[in-house]
């Protein structure tokens, strides 16, 4: 801060900069609660999403064994052989407050369905079943996967907003406030250092106009013990008393 | 031609076979996005499987059983990539526990402790 | 040579009641879940579970879940256990023409575990864990199993597949059967390649009904009749089940239909060949109802389909009634080889129903436990009139 020169114009700088330092501060402090709206929101969402996530889950499951006591033993079957995948997560992206949110959505590649013929002698309806079932738990998994990311990412961009006003309210504000006062004190110093000055020189013109007119009352009385009364009124001028022609002749 | 990304799972069979029926499953010749966990797979397999899809581009999420992410833990703990998003998904025979999912102690801690 | 089949059947009926006199016995420790199991022993009646099953319910703490859970699990596995044991040793002994039969028992898993070895192939699986999936009644070879995936996945490979292994099987007339219907499509490996592993196995268990219906049809006597009947229902169970099946897949588009699904109807049963027919033109449920109406036997099974399982019961399960009320008259027949058919098939659905209460156990689902078929009950529809001599 010492290589701040404290003059006039740097203080309006930093008065421009303190400014600027509170607006920015203020706003940030907004998206962060904006974003903490959201973040709150995301959170709550989650908790709900994955309680419901335990009761769907077990139905899908049992669909499974519903299917297993129908069909028979297929599990095996159905994760053998090369296989696309039918459903596939696009990758979208919300915008919160300026933080990118990625979104998952589920879509459907138009592939034909692997072992469609599942079950062709008895249970197939029941593997249908666990399609669907599994289905629309997977969808609701991955609404959960784009709550997730979400929630990380807010996560992320909270805790970088938020070191930003921190570091606005604590470090930089404070910084250019004290550079401030710095240039305040400099610029006071230097005031009452002109003073100063001036006042030493007034205090050294009065002596010297003291001195002057202790000699010339000196003066005066040798005169006036000479017997030369030497005109009175004319003190405040005292080159005028040496005034050649005011002054009546002198002989010595 | 590849347009999205795919769902990863690791699990049991059941969570593996249902979502493979979902129509999930992808593979090919060298690669495969989905891992049977049974009784006698190792912990290792599980763990290099895991780390392996987290690299890869293509999946978007991965799902893993709950049972099998509490032998993960270690890993999941230091995993701050966006994508791929792990997800914790209940087993058929452990029932869904929210206290330890990695996403839900967070989750927790700011509606018990920020709302 | 028949004797001795006999006496095997009669120690099979004989251990049979006797486990369902123990009743009181199974009561008792149902009761009382502390109590160790006796998990060596096996059980018929599964209305004890369902009580037993109540109480533990009632306290429904994890562990007693999970100890219940392995308990089933441990009766599960001694249960599939025994079955293959016995039936093994039933083998062993055999002399021919039982011999021959069991043997055709045996084909139907063969055909399952060829299908899962030749999938598992495709997908470059490791042939010890495939063969660990595979049923042990369906067992050949095991040279030959572990020849099957060492095959190059090309069409070169899949026509010395065929040639060199597939052929040796026991199963592998069928397949030359279901290649020669397909020659049209070219090349081996085309056909393998292209045609649904679930479409071809299909086709497989047809052969393999045609074949075991003629042979039990050689046998003559009370055998040709019974077991030919349990034919005649089961490919007819099939015709109708593919059917129903097949709507909403490729296999319904009106092209598919006369070329591909028709030839998976077995040749025989009740529905052949005027229902089958009619079968092979149906393109939805409705459809399906008006021609099984035609039938008396089966409209019974399509209205419960048709009613919508309003209580809670599906296609599946009422065929799996109708297969049990038929196999448990069959087994308890005497001097004929149906009941082996019967007693494989009815430890089938113990097990089946054994996994299924460890499942709603294991999930909770406590609404849904007592949905299953049970084998030899008292309380099944069709024995609810002889309730009270059974006790």
């Amino acid at each position: 801060m010492s290589e701040v020169p404290p003059t006039r114009m740097n203080q309006q700088v930093f008065k421009g900069k303190k400014k600027a330092a509170e607006t920015g501060h203020g706003l940030l402090k907004k998206k962060a609660d904006a974003l903490k709206v959201k973040f709150m929101g995301y959170a709550k969402a989650i908790a709900e999403t994955k309680s419901g996530m335990a009761s769907d889950s077990s139905s899908a499951f049992f669909s499974l064994t519903q299917a297993e006591y129908a069909a028979g033993n297929f599990k095996q079957k159905v994760s053998e052989g090369s296989m696309t995948a039918r459903v596939r997560v696009g990758a979208g992206i919300d915008n919160v407050a300026g933080v990118k949110l990625p979104v998952f959505t589920y879509y459907e590649t138009g592939a034909a369905t692997d072992n469609a013929s599942l079950g062709l002698v008895g249970g197939g309806k029941k593997i249908q079943l666990v399609r669907t079932k599994y289905t629309a738990l997977l969808q609701n998994l991955i609404k959960l996967a784009s709550l997730q990311t979400s929630f990380v990412t807010l996560d992320e961009a909270m805790k970088i907003t938020n070191r930003r006003v921190n570091a606005l309210e604590n470090v930089t504000i404070p910084k250019i406030q004290r550079v401030l006062d710095y240039i305040e004190r400099e610029l006071d110093e230097l005031e009452r250092e002109d003073f100063t000055r001036l006042k030493l020189v007034q205090s050294k013109k009065n002596a010297e106009i003291e001195e002057n007119q202790k000699i010339k009352d000196a003066a005066a009385a040798e005169m006036f013990a000479m017997g030369i009364t030497v005109q009175e009124g004319n003190d405040a001028d005292i080159t005028a008393a040496y005034d050649a022609g005011d002054d009546a002749d002198v002989v010595f | 031609m590849n347009v999205g990304k795919l769902v990863a799972v690791i699990g049991d069979e059941d969570t593996v076979t249902g979502f493979l029926l979902a129509g999930i499953g992808h593979r090919t010749a060298d690669s495969c996005n989905f891992l049977t966990v049974k009784q006698d797979t190792k912990p290792e397999v599980v763990e290099s499987t895991l780390k392996s899809f987290t690299q890869r581009d293509d999946i978007g999420i991965i799902l893993i059983n709950q049972h099998v992410a509490n032998n993960m833990r270690h890993f999941l703990k230091d995993y701050h990539q966006t994508i791929p998003t792990i997800l914790e998904i209940p087993s058929k025979e452990h029932p869904y526990d929210p206290e330890q999912d990695f996403i839900m102690q967070r989750v927790n801690m700011f509606i018990g402790g920020g709302g | 040579m028949f004797w001795f089949a006999a006496v095997f059947l009669e120690w099979l009926q004989y251990e049979c009641c006797r486990r369902r006199c123990k009743q009181s016995f199974y009561e008792n420790i149902t009761a009382t879940p502390t109590r160790s199991y006796d998990v060596t022993s096996s059980d018929y009646n599964y209305d004890l579970w369902k009580r037993g099953l109540n109480i533990l319910q009632s306290d429904s703490s994890c562990s007693v879940r999970k100890y219940l859970g392995n308990l089933l699990n441990a009766r599960l596995f001694l249960l599939f256990f025994q079955l293959v044991v016995e039936f093994q040793y039933l083998r062993t002994q055999a002399v021919e023409p039982l011999a021959t039969f069991l043997d055709f028992i045996t084909y139907e898993y063969m055909i399952e575990n060829v299908m899962l070895l030749l999938k598992g192939t495709l997908s470059g699986r490791d042939i010890n864990e495939l063969i660990a999936q595979c049923h042990p009644l369906g067992m050949f070879k095991e040279s030959t199993m572990r020849s099957i995936p060492t095959f190059e996945s090309s069409p070169r490979g899949y026509q010395d597949l065929y040639q060199t292994v597939l052929v040796d099987t026991p199963v592998g007339p069928y397949f030359s059967l279901f290649l020669q219907e397909s020659a049209g499509r070219g090349e081996v490996s085309n056909v393998l390649e292209e045609v649904e592993i679930e479409i071809i196995k299909s086709s497989l268990i047809k052969y393999w009904i045609e074949d075991f219906a003629n042979y039990v049809d050689s046998l003559g006597g009370a055998t040709a009749e019974i077991m030919g009947d349990l034919l005649k229902v089961r490919a007819d169970t099939n015709a109708i089940n593919i059917t129903l099946n097949s709507f909403g897949t490729p296999l319904n588009e009106p092209a598919m239909r006369a070329s591909d699904r028709k030839r998976l109807y077995p040749a025989l049963g009740h529905l052949y060949p005027a229902g089958t027919s009619m079968l092979g033109d149906v393109s939805d449920e409705d459809e399906l109802g008006r021609v099984l109406d035609l039938f008396p036997q089966y409209s019974s099974v399509w209205n419960i389909h048709a009613a919508g399982g309003s209580d809670g019961k599906s296609i599946d399960d009422a065929f799996y009634e109708r297969d049990v009320m038929q196999l448990e008259l069959a087994f308890e027949g005497q001097m004929h080889y149906g009941a082996f058919y019967a007693y494989v098939k009815l430890k089938e659905q113990e097990i089946r129903n054994l996994v299924w209460i460890s499942e709603c156990i294991l999930q909770q689902q406590k609404e849904e436990i007592h949905k299953f078929v049970p084998v030899f009950s008292f309380n099944a529809p069709w024995r609810a009139g002889s309730k009270k001599q059974g006790r």
